[in-house]
């Protein structure tokens, strides 16, 4: 009887999770905000911006082609040209942690970190190599032999086989061929992500644009200065700072040695 | 009293511009809902990349101006906004790169070309393992002392209330040497100092009993700091980061003619990072006072901890303590103090003439106990004890990266539980300062 109890509270467990999974594969988790060129999604063939992205979709670019996906906690994924992406996972509620996990495959790619990758986990994982993105910017290349993470702001850690590797230094990169995992500087610079081209890699200028400024002090001439603007390792500024001058790297508190308040 | 006027009159007039300047329409989340549903609108992302610029949330900002860049990739201003903010960022390869794109689209005011050429020469010097910072600031403080005039029948005593204009200048530089290591490991030498002309009377106007030490009067006060201090990473995966700085350091003040407080010593800190939102860091720091003239200790010891939290993208807290010891050679305690503070930074929607707007309040309390001349804020060279609490708010206006205009206010409260005659006047101290810095 008890055997009988226990087997009908899965049955229905197990039912009610299934409509919860597949309620959640089929909701909108972000959407194409970009598009150069041609890119497509399995199933649906080629998508426009506005396109609404899904848990379990996989999505490819062209040989030219290039787009942006905005999820909703904020993250965003820029995919570059012959690349392809599974969005494997993605649980968040505004204000809280979640987690975003996307599977790339091939390609080259750039990942800007949300809400999750600063208060939960955001993993991309490809062949070789599994990539912890935390509150910052990291370029992925998958080619057939290697996987190479680069970290361009905020923390990168690359784990293969139960070793974990940390990376704060933008600039740094991890290397893996899926049994070894080199850190080290690099100088890959992935730039068709940012071509200047009217399609990227084809030399052909590309629209000029209206002019989009950014009206704010922390985007004015010389904000690197400012030690207000100034972020390290992830870390955030904070208003009012008091930045590197006594290296202290611990800007909220006015410092009594080291710095001056005037 | 003219303090009771003149300070009212200066929160009021920060009040009103707090109150009178035009608020921002929208906040950061309803500013990233516009972005979402219309990713073409010019406008619309414009608006989000300067807000997310604002709160420090660099990554929505780079993420949007390259989603505009997609369809406009030869858009010159968003191309140097880019580069602009990857700079914040401390990603100087990207800064670099879109700095050469945007001088090379060629499409910028003549200032705005110019900054990129600087921004690139501060991405090359970054690449190749140096950045520094230097910055001059003149300004100008009246200083209010108020005293509770114990004495005041005692013709010897001169302390008296008094105001006095004290200008003065400061400057601060330092070298970052990059160890090209993963974790961003450093190299920082660092130094600054202050000048500032103003009135200084050790003997709280008891004349001058001790004839090594000056009367009071209008005394040009110094201070200065040299440090070399190795900032270094430790890798840890579940934290956000874990980092120790270890320095060495000179410090010097003058009081007067006849006081220098000058230390050479050491320092040995921790920092934790549990979440991108809060650190926390505990510190010790040894110093010789060898060098110093007209104190009576030989050694100082400071403890100091402390935690910072980020409330919301524009408000952060933090609370700190500190101990400070000080003795002679033979082991005989000079001087101790205690003290405790809590802070509060905010950034406030106002963004007059697109300046950053941000203020700072902090509170403190304390204790003390001197035996004799101690290089403590209370140097009385007579035993004395008591607690005092403190109190100051700054607004920060941070014009561009260039230049900042700094407006504050500060209180002070001292009250001597004990003290020798004539040396145990309690007192309060008013300040105001306006100061104004350029970085270079």
């Amino acid at each position: 009887m008890y055997k009988l109890r226990f087997a009908g509270i899965a049955i229905v467990a197990g039912a009610a999770t299934a409509i919860f999974v597949a309620g959640a594969s089929a909701e909108t988790v972000g959407k194409m905000t970009a598009v150069q060129t041609q890119v497509s999604k399995a199933g649906a063939g080629v998508i426009g911006i506005g396109a609404p992205i899904s848990m379990g979709d996989q999505l490819r670019s062209n040989s030219t082609g290039l787009g942006m996906i905005v999820f909703q906690d904020e993250s965003s994924a820029k995919l570059g040209p012959n690349s392809r992406l599974t969005i494997d996972e993605f649980v968040y509620s505004p204000g809280g942690s979640g987690s975003l996990g996307i599977s790339m495959d091939r390609g080259v790619s750039r990942f800007y970190g949300g809400q999750v990758s600063k208060k939960g986990q955001m993993k991309i994982s490809t062949p070789h190599v599994i990539l912890g993105v935390r509150g910052g910017i990291i370029e992925v290349n998958v080619a057939n032999d290697q996987t190479t993470g680069i970290l361009r702001a905020g923390k990168l850690t690359c784990t293969v086989n139960g070793v974990t590797r940390v990376i704060t230094k933008p600039g740094f990169a991890c290397i893996s061929d899926g049994s070894s995992l080199d850190v080290s500087k690099t100088s890959n610079s992935f730039s068709v992500l940012d071509s200047t081209a009217r399609i990227a890699g084809t030399g052909q200028p590309g629209a000029q644009g209206p002019g989009l400024g950014v009206d704010t002090g922390c985007a004015s001439a010389g904000s690197f200065l400012s030690a207000g603007c100034i972020t390290r390792n992830g870390r955030l500024p904070v208003p009012g700072g008091s930045g590197p001058h006594d290296g202290s790297n611990v800007p909220e508190i006015n410092r009594t040695n080291g710095s001056y308040n005037y | 009293m003219r303090t009771a006027r003149v300070l009212p009159a200066s929160i009021a007039l920060l009040s009103a511009m707090m109150m009178g300047a035009p608020a921002q329409a929208d906040d950061y989340s309803t500013l990233f809902e516009q972005r979402y549903s219309s990713p073409e609108d010019v406008g619309v992302l414009g608006r989000f990349v300067s807000k997310a610029v604002e709160v420090g949330q660099y990554d929505q900002a780079i993420s949007t101006l390259e989603q505009h860049l997609v369809k406009y990739p030869r858009d010159a201003r968003a191309k140097y906004s880019l580069a602009k903010v990857y700079a914040n960022s401390g990603s100087w390869e990207l800064a670099k790169r879109n700095a050469e794109d945007a001088l090379e689209i060629g499409d910028l005011t003549a200032d705005e070309a110019a900054d990129a050429q600087r921004l690139l020469a501060r991405a090359n010097n970054s690449l190749a393992g140096f950045e520094w910072a230097l910055d001059a600031t003149v300004g100008i403080r009246s200083t209010w002392l108020d005293t509770d005039e114990r004495y005041p029948f005692d013709p010897g005593t001169g302390w008296r209330d008094r105001q006095d204009w004290n200008p003065f200048i400061a400057s601060n530089a330092s070298l970052r040497i990059d160890l090209d290591s993963p974790l961003d490991d450093a190299l920082i030498i660092s130094g600054g100092f202050l000048a500032e002309r103003r009135y200084e009377d050790i003997n709280q106007g008891a004349g001058n009993p001790f004839p090594d030490f000056s009367d009071g009067g209008i005394y040009l006060h110094n201070r200065g700091y040299a440090a070399i201090t190795l900032d270094k990473g430790i890798e840890t995966t579940e934290l956000d980061a874990l980092r120790f700085q270890f320095g060495v350091f000179g410090n010097w003040r003058t009081y007067n003619p006849s006081v220098d407080d000058a230390s050479l010593g050491t320092m040995l800190r921790f920092i934790i990072q549990p979440s991108v939102d809060t650190s926390a860091y505990v510190e010790g720091r040894y110093g010789s006072l060898a060098p110093s003239k007209n104190l009576a200790a030989d050694h100082r010891f400071q403890a100091e901890t402390g935690v910072t939290h980020r409330l919301s993208y524009e408000h952060s807290v933090g609370l700190a303590g500190r101990y400070i010891y000080e003795m002679r050679d033979d082991g005989v305690t000079v001087a101790r103090q205690r003290e405790a503070e809590v802070r509060y930074s905010g950034l406030l929607p106002q963004q007059p003439f697109d300046a950053v707007w941000t203020h700072q309040i902090g509170l403190g309390i304390g204790d003390f106990e001197t035996r004799d001349a101690s290089s403590l804020q209370f140097f009385v060279p007579t035993p004395s004890d008591g607690h005092y609490w403190k109190a100051d708010w700054t607004h920060t206006f941070q014009i561009d990266g260039y230049n900042s205009v700094s407006l504050g206010y500060e209180f002070k409260r001292i009250d001597f539980t004990s003290g020798f005659f004539f040396f145990d006047n309690d007192y309060s101290t008013h300040s105001v300062s306006l100061s104004y810095t350029k970085s270079f």
